[in-house]
């Protein structure tokens, strides 16, 4: 952002009447650097971080001892890559995680193909690869921002990741086993004894970026990550991505399993039930929406008093973010935010802005619009929009028309931070929202572990 | 059914071929599966029912395995329990997915009532699929589900009246 001179100078006199030095205002540290070493007496086989460095994943909530549950401390970090070890982890497998070993890996190709092929670990890596940089989403994602105690953006956002991820395509996997024209759905089918099958639309398993993934930043994948092998499929929700890889069965039917029905199914607004949503894979709700939230400052950080800032965070959707934009008045306005090069799709996208805080309590969001024009929304103008008709003029479910292939909108609504005069930042979306999440997000985010639900009484 | 699966799938992959019906391109690596080796995997069960094997089961005869594998988790009846409530009103319309999934996914893996996947028996997946459509009003107490009365079972997805 340029600074007119003529309010440069205004800032020096400010800053010249506050008693500070002439020039740019800046603190004195003083003191010469006495540092502890380390003496290195064989080469130190991995980089490790300085002990003075705490940043970690940690879990918030409990629900069925997630022990391996782990959520990314946004709010430390910086660029668009999540360290590996960072990655966040959600936990359906009550706290296991598998442990295979390489040797005894395997990837089968089944159902409606020629040939149905088996591939050790060995035969994935000599088939031609391919690499993407890609975000990792839990649908969940960003439910927390009401839940008492969520102050952090790790907290309540933490569910999010990018790596580099790379190993062999769907596509390279079902042309070696020669897929039926006729075929129309890829189920993924994993080693993790869960629920963890997920259906995959013919055309997006042959982009030729979907991929079995063997590889994430470079080496091989983080055992929480699905060692040796995952599924990475570009902007689709995590849910679908499944860990621990087996199987890719081939059909031509809808499946429709437990792990799909999430986002295969709506509920209906007026409460009459459920409704499977078209049989065309286009309308299942199955890419990330638009999504943003600021991870400086933000919940936890406190800021050392009135000045220069600059508020980062990270965008990111199920296409390629086109614009960020930054209020710092709650909303009522809003500007541009520089997005950082390249842009990648279905990627984190880095966004900063400079900011003259000048000490006042201030609420600050961001927001994001994605490549199709969506722009992301308010808590209370995801509630009021929810639910898609699966008829092909796409009218939702409200009667409105929605021109535009619905995406996961799952709690995908503009995040709140809110700064005290003291510069002590916190979460106010309790206090934004007292009376609890809006209800229409609840009914959008149809997730629900369950093949029957309880009814409301 | 698996072995009928499997030859149907052998003939019309041959014919498939012969007729240029799909694409085989690649370079050449993965080993060929062999028949047996096909028969033996577990396949995610789908709304025709083509995966679903041999065996039946009932209501009834769901209700007593319950008692023994299923109440701790899921509570009497399906309500009441530490894990998913499994009476109510229904999210997925396809008794296949039901199925699908006890039989690949229960009881899950806890240690402290020593559970374990994938250890149910077909007739004992038929006979727990049956029950639970029961507790909802589905099927009758004893009506059998087998392979091919599965897919005859409507779960309608409109929500109960509240009485």
């Amino acid at each position: 952002m340029k600074v007119k001179s003529g309010s440069r100078r205004r800032f020096l006199k400010t800053g010249a009447a506050l008693g500070l030095t002439a020039g740019l205002a800046r603190p004195s540290y003083g003191q010469a650097l006495h540092p502890d070493v380390i003496n290195v007496t064989e080469t130190r086989a991995r980089g490790l971080l300085s002990k003075f460095e705490k940043s970690e994943r940690i879990r918030f909530r409990q629900s069925n001892n997630p022990n391996a549950t782990a959520l990314t401390p946004l709010q430390d970090l910086n660029g668009i890559i999540t360290p590996s070890e960072l990655h966040f982890v959600v936990d359906h497998e009550n706290g296991v995680l598998l442990d295979i070993n390489p040797e005894d890996y395997r990837l089968q190709i089944t159902g409606m193909v020629d040939k149905p092929l088996e591939f050790t670990l060995a035969d994935l890596k000599r088939m031609p690869s391919v690499s993407s940089i890609n975000v990792l989403t839990c649908g969940s994602n960003g439910s927390d921002a009401f839940r008492k105690g969520a102050q952090t953006v790790q907290q309540t956002h933490g569910r999010t990741s990018t790596s580099e991820w790379s190993g062999v395509s769907f596509k390279s996997l079902l042309e070696e086993a020669g897929v039926h024209k006729d075929a129309k759905w890829v189920i993924a089918m994993a080693a993790d004894p869960s629920d963890h099958v997920s259906s995959f639309p013919m055309e997006k398993a042959m982009d030729g970026v979907t991929m079995a993934a063997y590889a994430q930043n470079g080496e091989s994948l983080r055992i929480d990550q699905g060692y040796p092998v995952r599924v990475v499929a570009p902007g689709y929700t995590g849910r679908w991505l499944v860990k621990w890889l087996t199987q890719l069965y081939v059909t031509d039917d809808t499946y429709v399993t437990r792990q799909d029905g999430f986002n295969m199914t709506d509920r209906m607004p007026d409460g009459r039930g459920y409704l499977l949503a078209s049989e065309q894979s286009r309308y299942f709700r199955l890419e990330t929406t638009a999504r943003s939230v600021i991870t400086f400052p933000s919940g936890g950080h406190q800021l050392p008093g009135p000045g220069y800032y600059e508020i980062r965070g990270l965008a990111w959707t199920g296409g390629i973010v086109k614009r960020v934009e930054i209020s710092v008045d709650g909303g009522e306005t809003w500007r541009d935010a520089k997005l950082q090069n390249p842009v990648l799709p279905y990627c984190h996208t880095r966004f900063r802005m400079d900011w003259e805080w000048d000490g006042q309590e201030r609420i600050i969001q961001s927001r994001c619009t994605d490549e199709k024009g969506y722009v992301q929304p308010t808590p209370d103008e995801v509630a009021s929009t929810w639910g898609v008709d699966s008829s092909p003029e796409c009218f939702n479910i409200m009667g409105e028309y929605c021109n535009q292939v619905p995406r996961d909108t799952h709690n995908s609504f503009i995040m709140s931070w809110k700064i005290a005069a003291n510069g002590e930042v916190t979460n106010p979306m309790q206090e934004l929202y007292p009376d609890g999440r809006p209800e229409g997000l609840s009914h959008y985010y149809s997730g629900g572990h369950a093949f029957f639900e309880e009814d409301d009484h | 059914m698996r072995k009928y699966l499997c030859s149907l799938l052998s003939v019309s992959l041959l014919l498939m071929s012969q007729l240029g019906l799909s694409q085989t391109s690649g370079v050449g690596l993965g080993r060929n599966m062999t028949d047996e080796e096909i028969n033996k995997l577990m396949y995610t069960v789908g709304p025709k029912g083509v995966e679903l094997p041999s065996g039946q089961g009932t209501a009834r005869e769901g209700e007593k395995i319950y008692t023994q594998s299923c109440i701790f988790c899921h509570g009497p009846e399906g309500l009441n329990g530490p894990q998913n409530t499994l009476k109510g009103s229904p999210r997925l319309p396809m008794p296949t997915s039901l199925w699908d999934y006890i039989h690949r996914a229960m009881p899950r893996s806890l240690a402290i009532v020593g559970a374990q996947e994938r250890q149910l028996s077909n007739d004992e997946t038929y006979a727990l699929t049956a029950y639970i459509l029961y507790i909802n009003g589905v099927i009758g107490h004893d009506e059998v589900m087998n392979a091919e009365s599965l897919l005859k079972v409507d779960i309608p997805m409109e929500k109960k009246p509240i009485d």
